[in-house]
């Protein structure tokens, strides 16, 4: 054959040989290097990228357990719960520049509320969001249906208070909107859907203070011992009936493993661990006692603030316990706008959510005066035989403020101890108060504890004020705190004291043992001494919940309250005072006679005592009646009332009325009119 | 045309006579041309390969695609480019030497098409959408540049050790590349360079010639990487540049190109020996990006384990293996450039790709021949693969014709 073409050479040069062997050599070392590296990923290692692959796909999220109800005594509904979609974001993905601008911004306006209102100045302006979080603000518009600036509001004012709690944009989310978010997680970095069981009221503002709210776990509860075991991001309650009985409340919360794909959209998920629905708590409130009482208390108050309490004198049940101004506790389970927590929370509000019948300490006035009585007969200064001569005006002592007058200056002529009660006549314990002085020994100051004045009831809703019993240690401790604070913090006054220095006076002690000076209690305290007069001697542990029982209705657990303390009263004395109680509701000259006209004493023996306390800071009567019904042959409800009014006037003139409601409501069923009488004292 | 071919009167007059002694092979399919032989290994290893394709991508669903969409592309891919290169197996392949500015005129034509024409992806200019198919010019262009250069080489063969030569075939091909850097398609630029070094090699270019690419490579990394950032010109995008760089540190970044090489070591690591079945979340999930492309042997090997990633390389070192042999059977050295262009064009994508997979080498988007879904790149390694068939069938039908070195098979 011809040789075909030019290109024509032998089958394989020696030089090529070398090349193509080198080209083989290359390409087996090449191979053996991917070879080795395969074998070491997918033989050496290939379970710990397994386990990672896993990792890759599932996601564990906690299932909110559904939190348990809250009851009244017959079963019917306190506090429920309600499913609702929220939008979430989480504060993690919110970038370190604009919690900076939240820190300076909450701490520009806690510095202006300091100040007095007239150097305030101008408002603080709410900071604009950084560009990038502006974007993603603007893109949440549509689906939260709140403004960039609504948002910014709401994430700055968070991020300020709870810097690493979700941030709850919106709630009640249609599906519609929650799948979109969901597809375009992309799109909405840090926003999350959660489905939430949020606290629901039906009776709203029935027993508002009561409840306490829930709320996610802070970082400080976590692994505490009260909350062991708690993950975070777990609702649990923030306060009142809710906090003390969390763990029976909260249940456990399931996990759930949700699957997902690259782009983080859940594509299937199972339950890890079944969540466990918290218990119910049955409490000893009478929901219809609770309305009744409350609609009294704004109607006899007519909108000033004030408390009153009903309870069973022999085990401490709280039947009703309620405080003015009020508010819709569904407002606060959501999230509020900063303008409305102003008006919840803010100075101007009136502290709605304060529970003044537990947290709020008043001078007591003349309620405190079968205390002087018990004290002075049990240190023998009095019998109930003894009679004094009362004609309205006595000269204690020489001197600025020796001279003592009753109310109006009114005489009520020859007075023993239950006549003292019956009409309140200053005078008798003016002498009272002078000679326990004048004996020496705190004997005023002790019995005033014994009956729990200064002294914490240890009632379930927690948050209780201690009161103040004067006494010379008292005084003396209030003098020396205040100059150590003037000195300390260079001012004028600290408010703690006059700063006059002034030690604990025969005039003190006087000013006490009418329930006046220094002395406050908070209503339920007033009401236990009641209980003790009405049983006594004996001083229940006052408690709310009655006990933990299933969703049906069964029962878990009888909750103990503490067992009640006992106090041994002058038997003699005893009963004059509580017929002075009784003739002061129901026969004429009685300080509240008028308010209870008509009312069946035979079968519900009324024994109440006015109170009218002056409260020096705002110069207004706080009007007081404390009142208990006892356990007779007839009557085998005792009951126990207690109510207040700020600025409320003679004690008969509003506090009473209201009382003789709670009373009408309890033993018949029915309310009755509100007697509006007026009367001295 | 003929303006471009100055080609030396005696290769008009071997082809001539060539043409008569051939018995029709230059007039179509003859009965002679169907009588070549045929590497039935070669063959082996490439079915196997696209049976490894198509059962991985069987298993591949992608969002907004039917199911069993690209598995249905690629199988009609497979089948256009079988029968191109059974045809090509049975051509003579030296005749393309005679047409070889006419092929680099394609070439750069096609690029220059794609620059102006091209439909944008990402912010890259790599394909033109053509009816049904979208061609991307840079995949094909790794033959072309193969038998531009082996051409080129062949015509100089007598003065390969002249620095004139290789200077000239580095600018043969740098012309190609620079253009498909500007599209930019790295990948493809970097398949060109290997091509061109392998080629040289082959041809016979003294070591020292090498020797002074290999300097002169360095400085242009350096350049590159050090020089010219610091005088302010970039020439690696960021996007390129964190991308080769990934690899060295890919938990450093999860977020971008570290996350791509994290989860494909993720994907192929879960596979263990024997693979996760239906059980492969990496693959199935999407955890995987671009896993019938770019990280189809991640899926493979999360599904089939190391059994199946194994089988996958074992045929690509059997086609590798085929293909040297091929070039030492080859009749002429036009036939053992070639040859040896394909094969660094193979070894380098497979080398390349698969180490990326294995989290070894940084992400320079080359996808795996034969194994990648795409019709650009499975018609241009058929188009190699028909070539090596008919450097085979060529060599031994030479070697036989002429009862020359008898045994030699």
């Amino acid at each position: 054959m011809i040789e075909p073409t030019a290109d024509r050479r032998a089958p394989i040069s020696p030089q090529l040989a070398v090349r193509v062997a080198g080209l083989g050599m290359v390409a087996f070392v090449l191979f053996g290097i991917i070879f080795f590296r395969l074998w070491f990923l997918q033989v050496l290692s290939g379970d710990q990228f397994l386990a990672e692959a896993t990792q890759n796909r599932v996601r564990t999220q906690p299932q909110q357990a559904p939190r348990g109800f809250i009851v009244d005594r017959d079963g019917e509904p306190l506090v429920e719960n309600r499913k609702a979609i929220v939008l979430q974001l989480d504060p993690r993905e919110i970038p370190e520049e604009e919690r900076e601008l939240a820190a300076e911004y909450g701490d520009a306006r806690a510095r202006r509320a300091a100040k007095k209102p007239q150097f305030r100045g101008p408002r603080i302006p709410l900071p604009a969001p950084p560009p990038a979080l502006r974007t993603r603000f603007e893109r949440m518009q549509k689906v939260t249906g709140l403004t960039v600036r609504e948002i910014q509001e709401l994430v700055v004012t968070q991020l300020y208070q709870e810097p690493f709690v979700p941030i709850i944009l919106t709630e009640d989310v249609k599906p519609a909107v929650r799948n979109f978010v969901v597809e375009h997680r992309k799109d909405f970095p840090g926003l999350e859907v959660r489905k939430l069981y949020l606290r629901e009221y039906p009776n709203k503002s029935v027993g508002a203070q009561l409840f306490g709210g829930v709320g996610e776990i802070t970082a400080k509860q976590v692994g505490t011992k009260r909350y062991r075991g708690i993950r975070q991001g777990s609702i649990v309650g923030q306060g009142g009936l809710e906090r003390t009985y969390d763990r029976y409340l909260r249940g456990q919360d399931g996990l759930e493993r949700i699957f997902v794909d690259a782009a983080g959209r859940p594509i299937g998920s199972t339950v890890s661990r079944r969540g466990r629905a918290g218990n119910q708590l049955r409490t000893t409130i009478d929901v219809e006692l609770q309305k009744v009482a409350q609609t009294a208390l704004a109607r006899a108050g007519r909108g000033k603030p004030g408390a009153f309490v009903a309870l069973n004198p022999e085990n401490g049940e709280v039947y009703a316990m309620g405080s003015a101004p009020t508010f819709d506790p569904n407002e606060t389970a959501r999230p509020l706008t900063p303008k409305r927590s102003r008006e919840l929370y803010g100075p101007q509000s009136g502290a709605p959510l304060v529970n003044r019948a537990t947290s709020s300490q008043y001078p007591t006035g003349s309620t405190f005066k079968p205390v002087t009585a018990l004290a002075a007969l049990a240190e023998g200064l009095t019998d109930p035989a003894r009679t004094i001569q009362d004609n309205g005006v006595i000269e204690l002592s020489e001197g600025p403020g020796g001279r003592r007058q009753n109310a109006k200056a009114q005489a009520y002529g020859p007075v023993n101890l239950t006549r003292s009660i019956k009409v309140s006549s200053d005078i008798y314990y003016y002498l009272l108060g002078q000679s326990l002085y004048r004996k020496g020994g705190r004997a005023l100051q002790t019995w005033a504890k014994r009956l729990g004045f200064g002294r914490l009831t240890g009632i379930d809703t927690g948050a209780e004020a201690l009161g103040t019993i004067p006494s010379r240690a008292q005084r003396d401790a209030q003098n020396k705190a205040e100059a150590d604070c003037r000195k300390k913090e260079r001012k004028r006054s600290c408010g703690i004291a006059d700063g006059t220095d002034r030690p604990f006076s025969e005039g003190d002690n006087v000013n006490l043992s009418i329930g006046q000076g220094d002395l406050t209690a908070t209503p339920l305290q007033v009401a236990l001494s009641y209980a003790a007069i009405a049983t006594g001697g004996r001083i229940p542990t006052p408690h709310i919940g009655a006990r933990i029982e299933t969703e049906q209705g069964e029962l878990v657990q009888k909750l103990k309250p503490k067992p009640a303390r006992r106090v041994a009263l002058p038997e003699a004395g005893l009963a004059a005072i509580r017929e002075g109680l009784r003739q002061a509701a129901s026969e004429e000259d009685g300080t509240s006679v008028g308010v209870f006209a008509g009312w069946d004493h035979g079968r519900w023996p009324v024994h109440g005592k006015t109170g009218t306390a002056e409260v020096a800071a705002t110069g207004l009567d706080q009007s007081w009646y404390a009142a208990y019904v006892p356990r007779t042959a007839r009557n085998k409800k005792p009951l126990v009332v207690v109510a207040t009014v700020e600025g409320g006037g003679f004690g008969a003139e509003s506090a009473a009325p209201l009382v003789r409601q709670i009373f009408s409501q309890y033993y018949t069923g029915d309310p009755g009119p509100l007697q509006a009488v007026a009367n001295t004292e | 045309m003929s303006s471009l071919l100055s080609s030396p009167p005696s290769q008009e007059a071997g082809r001539r006579t060539r043409g008569g002694g051939g018995g029709g092979a230059g007039a179509g399919l003859g009965r002679s041309a169907l009588g070549l032989p045929f590497d039935w290994i070669m063959a082996l290893a490439v079915v196997g390969i696209c049976a490894c394709s198509l059962v991985t991508l069987k298993t591949v669903k992608v969002p907004g695609y039917a199911e069993g969409f690209y598995f249905q592309r690629q199988a009609v891919y497979f089948a256009i480019g079988a029968v191109l290169a059974l045809v090509i197996s049975r051509l003579d392949y030296s005749r393309l030497r005679e047409v070889k500015w006419g092929i680099f005129g394609v070439l750069i034509v096609s690029l220059l098409a794609i620059l102006v024409f091209g439909a944008d992806t990402r912010g890259a200019r790599l394909a033109i959408q053509l009816p049904g198919f979208s061609f991307q010019a840079s995949e094909l262009g790794k033959v072309l540049v193969t038998l531009v250069l082996s051409a080129f080489l062949v015509d100089r063969s007598r003065r390969l050790g002249d620095r004139d030569t290789t200077a000239r075939t580095m600018l043969l091909v740098l012309f190609p590349a620079a253009l498909v850097m500007l599209q930019p398609d790295l990948g493809s630029a970097l398949v060109y360079i290997a091509i061109v070094v392998v080629v040289l090699f082959v041809a016979g270019v003294p070591g020292r010639h090498f020797v002074a690419l290999g300097a002169l490579f360095l400085t242009a990394i350096m350049i590159t990487l050090v020089a010219a950032p610091a005088a302010g010109v970039e020439v690696l995008k960021p996007y390129q540049k964190d991308r080769l760089t990934a690899f060295l540190d890919p938990s450093g970044d999860p977020g971008d190109a570290g996350y791509q090489q994290n989860q494909s070591r993720i994907a192929i690591g879960s596979g263990e020996k024997t693979g996760r079945g239906a059980a492969a979340t990496q693959t199935r999930d999407r955890f995987l990006p671009e896993n019938h492309t770019d990280f189809i042997p991640a899926a493979l090997a999360e599904r089939y384990g190391f059994v199946g990633a194994a089988t996958m390389l074992s045929f690509y070192a059997l086609l590798l293996w085929r293909t040297l042999r091929a070039l030492t059977l080859s009749k002429n050295l036009f036939g053992a450039i070639v040859a040896g262009g394909i094969f660094a064009m193979l070894l380098f994508q497979v080398f390349v790709n698969v180490g990326m997979n294995l989290g070894i080498m940084p992400i320079t988007g080359i996808p795996l021949p034969l194994m990648s879904y795409g019709g650009s790149s499975v018609i241009t390694t058929f188009l190699a693969i028909g070539l090596l068939l008919s450097v085979h069938a060529q060599g031994r039908a030479a070697t036989a014709g002429k009862g020359r070195v008898l045994g030699y098979t």
